[in-house]
């Protein structure tokens, strides 16, 4: 469904240290810089990227708008939100922890990244009869 | 990498339009109605069209780009003009991008509350 994900930063190296620890916490390697200066990861069969608004304008981030990560395990998802919060993030929504979803119960875990952009670690649970 | 993805919208009827269009056109059809906004749903992921859930208003990031997958070029041609006719914008006409991994063909569109998409498809020749 999702071939890529773009958000925008105001200061690219800040977004690095963010970045690359949160997805050093969920089994990913550290960003690289493209010749467009786009950091680049790419993580679990996605890409994700990090730039200064093509525009010129300044970054923002949006009201509504969560990009979700998938973990694979709660400890994964523990280790992704204290990496974030250790390196610039800002925990928000309830500590990480277990929700009981419509489809079953689902662990979640809430960042915004340097920028505001607002990100969700979720692992859910794989019950009986499921793959 | 994604589990899922939320993007915000003030108008519930006017971004399912949208989405019903142009998500049928990519092959993940019509979305499922939720009491506060359209679930498009599939076996690598879930796009969720809502109201924010502080009550207020949605508005869309700058910086911000949701990339969808799209089998072919006639698919990214079909997402994207069904976008436009059912209230979205032309952020760009679909054509090979130099700037993408492989030169893919892409297009992309704003939604109706200004969130910023595109379509792409692998480049397997000319068009």
């Amino acid at each position: 469904m999702f071939s890529h994900m773009f958000v925008g930063s105001n200061d690219l190296a800040r977004s690095r240290v963010f970045y690359d620890a949160i997805f050093g916490a969920s089994g990913g390697k550290p960003g690289v810089i493209d010749s467009k200066g786009r950091l680049f990861y790419t993580n679990k069969g996605g890409l994700f990227l990090v730039t200064l608004p093509i525009d010129g304008q300044a970054a923002t981030h949006a009201n509504g708008g969560t990009i979700g990560f998938a973990m694979d395990s709660p400890e994964e998802a523990d280790a992704w939100h204290a990496a974030g919060v250790a390196a610039g993030g800002t925990s928000i929504e309830d500590p990480p922890g277990w929700r009981n979803g419509s489809t079953g119960r689902l662990y979640l875990a809430y960042l915004r990244d340097p920028d505001g952009n607002k990100l969700c670690g979720m692992y859910r649970e794989v019950t009986q009869g499921q793959a | 990498m994604f589990n899922h993805v939320f993007l915000g919208t003030n108008d519930i009827e006017a971004s399912r339009k949208f989405y019903d269009a142009t998500m049928s056109e990519i092959g993940l059809g019509a979305g499922h109605a939720l009491p506060h906004g359209t679930v498009y749903a599939s076996d690598a992921g879930a796009l969720v069209v809502a109201k924010p859930a502080n009550g207020e208003a949605a508005n869309f990031s700058n910086g911000h780009t949701l990339g969808l997958k799209a089998e072919s070029y006639d698919a990214v041609d079909a997402w994207h003009a069904a976008g436009v006719a059912a209230g979205g914008t032309c952020e760009g006409q679909p054509g090979f991008r130099a700037n993408s991994p492989g030169n893919m063909y892409g297009a992309y569109l704003r939604d109706p509350d200004g969130n910023k998409l595109c379509a792409f498809a692998p480049n397997v020749g000319e068009r």
